[in-house]
């Protein structure tokens, strides 16, 4: 799976982030409350804005302290029954014809059509529930001041932040039903649509002598369904003992079949199980990356083999470079049967070498407090595919071992080394058999894996997440469950966006900054990247001038007063475009289809973030809420 | 009162909806296909003006709700631009499975956009098959660009470009490529691809010429030819034919059904050279009569000279009077060592002396000027023949083809090509006196074949000095290994020199 972000831990990323939130309330605060002097002050002189804005903090405190959860709940009972009373549940109509019809467009003859199923169900209830909430939560307030029906609720004893704490629970439960109901069809569409299995006949099967002394295996194809058959391959201790092996089919379009015998002889039946393997939620261990160069020095960075992509550095082969991942926690007791290490290695050949095979490369385990390095695996690559390997307790090394210290060359010309050469001892490498925990893994948990390409001038390349060890696997259902919550967090959001927004604006200019927000938190990167000044083209009059001049993007500014008001006028508009960016949650984090749909867990650390980020724009938007709405009440 | 108006107003609309819906019914009633032998209903105007038109979903299953939707909604150029752009990312960022669904969508949205479904297959066929490193994984993206192009032809049935598409992507992707030995193999094997198509035509070549022959038909058909290079697009056909024959002896094949093939392509061949072609100056030529126009042009042109002989040099004579100092002065100097200004004085002195052959009858005796201008006209047509069809032939190698299909018919080539093919599997087996002797005996024979009075010239054409100078690679290394080398007895020690210009 590509990873470009890197996530951080909640440890790592929870201090610099809550610093930020609390000086970004800090100025937000100090802000209003520079206002509520000003304007006070304007209407009704310095001295009473000061008791009139003391009185205003008093009195939210006050409402603060007294929230009543009953007439909270009450509020938000009377806008789940008013979401229903708006046909709502439309969306619902919506959502099962996209499911009738979407085997029209999603393509059966896929090489993963788990992928594309997940990816295709996550991003319809994505932006089905994504525009009911936009719809309900901006329409509701506005709509109770049009129809008057806020003076139902006014004249009872009900706070202003109880209104939008209401408002925003009720609407959250309405859409968390639909969701809900949703999320169970989505996994049931998905698991419908591509279960199948396949036939197998003697027919289908030949036999092929596997061993000198004539032992027989029979080998095949099973029938074709939904555009794809499996090769089959039965070994001779299969046939002879059922019972004793599990027998698979290969792998095609990302899963496999099991096969059971039943019966004998001419009666003999070949039985094929539903689809396996296709949906998983695998939890990786990452690990961090360097690069080996040809000189043996340590680097962060590998050889660009002229990818447009940077996401792969490559190293030599035949030679010393190598791509090094270092795991840390590394514990006998989680994995008692070896590292299940599964990677997928970019390849790249500068001449065409032998076409029938893979590039070599060979699977090596160092212990960084040792230096002792084992290579374990010698194998063949095959690109863009997940290789498995097991790296087991108990390890005859596939070539010689070695004691190696890895070193770094700083700028300044000086050498560091992580283990001092004379520290090296070399008798750790006279052993015939090495035990993985004991002789690899450090005093600390650490272990390093290295991967060299051992073809001359071919090239592996990787990226971080590109090798990971294989913790164990999470059950699928309960990641799919995972990826909806992301959705719920997003929903959520939105929801208490609309509602704040309509607390103060009208229903369509609500929906609009709804809108908008939404907008600016998708593409939230790209918005940091524009307010910046980093994207390609310059800014929104550069990008302006260019089209109407039908310019390229490289092409320089004029030289001239022109070209100066130019790039004036966007540092103007950036310093806006950075604040509108700061007010909007970054939604790509919450995109966790890509994870469902890949196979992998999502981490547990990425749905605390998302909730907490949730949590961070959840208190200053209720402020805010509660502030508009108390003016809307003055003005009714 | 009122209440009635309405109601007999409402009437009235109901009748005119439902008249209005038989001329509806008439224009947009979808074909069906025929049952059980019977013949299915052609549809309304617009089923059939699709038909006409080679536009597919003139049936109701073909109808595609989504890409219509988007059509009526006006919705089609930004979600083209968002997938094109999404295409272009998933590219880059190597994520194939999402390519190749994306660049389906897109192609749903614009069915009948040739360059949408031809970029594309391209894209999957060339592009996206060589990043991968596995040569199954390459066949596999090839045949996706296959069929994604085969999809564009449903879509769009008179696509002379889609049609042509796929039998060139068929033929040059499978049977030229770095991994044609490995794709030509899986090509052979793959049932799923070819369904009941006989193992013996499942050659990459062979199906790229039936595809070929359809794009042919599609012109037949009345399609216009449009930018399309005429005399290109008719020799596809027969020279698939030809590399088939070839990759035949390549395979290891030299019995009767290869001299059966050869013979077959040389057949094509004639039949393509005796097809009429347009050229751009609007002449009809014909491939095969450039000989023909090429004796009659040497005939005409003495018969000319005889009707008034001396004419022409008395005329330049006179014409030679007109010359500047400068200009005769530069026209009799040796044209190496004229000058810039020289060679300008030097083209016009020779656009002065130039008397065309009109210009000739013209000056003849009065007598004889009708005769003249006849032969003169008739002169003029053979040279114009002659000219572009031999221009035309260059750009399909057409004499080095035609004697090639003859040469490799001969009974002595396929003994020679099979004991080229041996001794290199001596040679890669080690065995260097096999090969030696196997390649010895290929070259005496292909000498013996080449120098038969038809195929005098064969040897200058520059094809058969590279496919010579190719054989000479392993030559060459076999007798590096047995410390010899190439002497001047060499029995095809001239074909070598003229290769070694190349």
């Amino acid at each position: 799976m590509v990873l470009e972000t890197q996530f951080p831990s909640v440890g790592e990323w929870f201090p610099s982030a809550a610093l930020a939130w609390v000086i970004r309330i800090g100025i937000f605060c100090l802000i209003a409350l520079a206002l509520g002097f000003l304007i006070t002050g304007v209407r009704m002189g310095p001295k009473r804005s000061l008791s009139i804005v003391w009185n205003a903090i008093k009195n939210a405190f006050a409402d603060l302290a007294h929230l009543s959860f009953k007439r909270i709940f009450a509020v938000a009972l009377l806008s789940f029954k008013e979401a229903i009373r708006r046909k709502i549940l439309i969306g619902f109509v919506v959502f099962i014809i996209v499911l009738l019809f979407a085997g029209m467009f999603l393509d059966t003859r896929s090489q993963d059509p788990a992928r594309l199923y997940i990816n295709f169900i996550f991003w319809v209830n994505n932006a089905l529930i994504l525009l009911l909430a936009l719809f309900i939560s901006s329409f509701s307030i506005p709509n109770d001041f049009k129809y008057k029906t806020i003076y139902t609720l006014a004249t009872k004893p009900v706070r202003a932040g109880e209104i939008i704490l209401g408002r925003i629970l009720g609407f959250t439960l309405m859409c968390t039903a639909m969701l809900l109901v949703m999320g169970i069809l989505s996994y049931g569409f998905v698991i419908r649509s591509v279960a199948h299995t396949h036939n197998l006949t003697s027919d289908d099967l030949r036999f092929v002598a596997t061993t000198q002394e004539g032992a027989q295996a029979l080998e095949g194809k099973t029938s074709t369904v939904k555009e794809h058959y499996h090769s089959v391959y039965l070994p001779p201790e299969f046939l002879k003992d059922p019972s004793d092996k599990t027998v698979m089919t290969e792998p095609t379009n990302g899963h496999t079949h099991q096969i059971t015998l039943v019966g004998q002889g001419k009666d003999r039946q070949y039985k094929l199980s539903g689809v396996k393997n296709m949906f998983t939620a695998r939890v990786p261990i990452y690990g961090r990356l360097r690069f080996r160069d040809t000189t043996n020095f340590d680097v962060t960075k590998g050889i660009n083999v002229g990818d447009e992509w940077e996401y792969r550095s490559f190293i030599q082969g035949n030679s010393p470079a190598a791509l090094i991942w270092r795991f840390n926690n590394i514990k006998e007791s989680s994995f008692p049967n070896g590292l299940p290490v599964e990677m997928t290695l970019g390849v790249f050949r500068t001449h065409k070498g032998n076409i029938e095979r893979g590039i070599m490369g060979g699977l090596a385990v160092r212990n960084p407090e040792t230096g002792l390095m084992v290579e374990t695996h010698l194998f063949e690559s095959v690109e863009f595919n997940t290789k498995r390997l097991l790296v087991p307790i108990k390890i005859k090394p596939a070539s010689r071992p070695q004691v190696i210290a890895s070193k770094t060359k700083l700028p300044n010309g000086n050498v560091i080394y992580d283990i001092p050469e004379n520290k090296l001892n070399q008798a750790y490498a006279q052993k015939a058999e090495f035990d993985l925990f004991k002789d690899l893994v450090s005093s600390d948990g650490s272990v390093e894996i290295w991967v060299r390409c051992l073809d001359p001038m071919q090239y592996f390349g990787a990226a971080e997440p590109d090798l990971y060890i294989r913790a164990y696997d999470a059950p699928f259902a309960l990641n799919f469950v995972k990826g909806f919550a992301c959705i719920w967090l997003e929903m959520f959001l939105i929801i208490v966006y609309g509602v704040t927004l309509s607390s103060l604006l009208s229903a369509p200019i609500a929906i609009l900054g709804t809108m908008f927000i939404m907008i600016t938190g998708v593409f939230h990167q790209y918005v940091l990247k524009l307010a910046n000044g980093l994207t390609e083209g310059g800014g929104v009059l550069e990008s302006m001038y260019r089209l109407l001049r039908q310019d390229n993007m490289i092409t320089e500014l004029p030289d001239n007063v022109l070209g100066d008001v130019i790039s004036m006028s966007d540092q103007a508009i950036n310093y806006v475009i950075g604040f509108v960016g700061c007010l909007s949650p970054d939604l790509s984090l919450f995109a966790s289809s890509e994870y469902v749909a890949s196979g992998f867990d999502i981490p547990w650390n990425l749905m605390t973030i998302d909730a907490l980020t949730t949590l961070a724009f959840l208190i200053p938007l209720c402020i805010v809420g509660y502030l508009c709405m108390k003016l809307r009440e003055i003005a009714a | 009162m009122n209440k009635n108006a309405s109601f007999r107003r409402k009437i009235i609309y109901v009748i005119i909806l439902a008249v209005l819906l038989y001329p509806m019914f008439l224009l947009s009633q979808p074909a069906s296909p025929g049952k059980d032998g019977q013949a299915g209903s052609p549809g309304g105007k617009l089923a059939q003006l699709r038909t006409q038109y080679g536009l597919d979903e003139s049936e109701l299953g073909d109808v595609d709700i989504i890409a219509t939707s988007f059509r009526l909604f006006g919705l089609t150029p930004i979600a083209d631009t968002i997938l094109w752009n999404a295409a272009n990312n998933y590219k880059m960022k190597k994520d194939w499975i999402s390519l190749s669904a994306t660049l389906k969508q897109l192609a749903r949205l614009m069915p009948h956009y040739e360059s949408v479904w031809r970029f594309q297959g391209w894209n999957l066929a060339y592009n996206v098959s060589t990043e991968f490193d596995d040569y199954r994984q390459r066949y596999h993206w090839v045949i996706e660009g296959l069929k994604f192009l085969e999809n564009g032809v449903k879509m769009n049935k008179k696509s002379i470009r889609l049609t042509w598409d796929v039998a060139w992507h068929t033929s040059q992707k499978i049977g030229k490529s770095d991994e044609r030995v490995q794709f030509r193999r899986l090509y052979k094997a793959d049932d799923d691809l070819h369904g009941s198509r006989p193992v013996e035509l499942r050659d990459c070549w062979l199906v790229g010429k039936e595809w070929y022959h359809k794009a042919e038909g599609i012109v037949e058909s009345g399609v216009p030819l449009g930018k399309i290079s005429e005399v290109l697009f008719y020799s596809n056909a027969p020279m698939n034919q030809m590399n088939y024959s070839d990759n035949l002896e390549k395979d290891g094949r030299f019995d009767e059904k290869v001299e059966r093939e050869w013979k077959k392509a040389q057949d094509e061949w004639t039949a393509f050279g005796n097809r009429e072609i347009s050229t751009s100056r609007g002449l009809i030529i014909r491939l095969n009569d450039q000989e023909f126009f090429a004796n009659q042009e040497e005939q005409l042109t003495k018969e000319l000279e005889e009707i008034q002989p001396g004419l022409r040099e008395e005329l330049t004579q006179q014409k030679r009077l007109k010359l500047t100092p400068e200009q005769a002065a530069a026209y009799d100097k040796d044209w190496v060592d004229r000058n810039a200004e020289e060679i300008n004085l030097a083209n016009e002195a020779e656009e002065i002396l130039r008397i065309s052959n009109t210009e000739l009858a013209e000056r003849m005796a009065a007598d004889r000027i009708e005769h003249g201008k006849d032969v003169a006209a008739k002169l003029d047509n053979a040279k114009e023949q002659s000219v572009w069809t031999d221009r035309y032939r260059d750009i399909v190698n057409f004499k080095y083809w035609r004697h090639r299909g003859a040469f490799e018919q001969l009974k002595d080539v396929i003994e020679a090509r099979r004991l080229l093919y041996e001794g290199k599997k001596a040679f890669q087996q080690g065995d260097l006196t096999v090969s030696k002797r196997d390649y010895d005996q290929a070259f005496a024979l292909i000498k013996k074949s080449k120098d038969l009075p038809q195929f005098a010239g064969l040897d200058d054409e520059d094809a058969f000095q590279l496919d010579f100078k190719a054989v000479m690679e392993t030559y060459q290394k076999i007798l590096e290994q047995r410390n010899e080398t190439l002497g001047d007895d060499f029995i095809l020690h001239d074909l070598w020199e003229k290769a070694g210009t190349l």
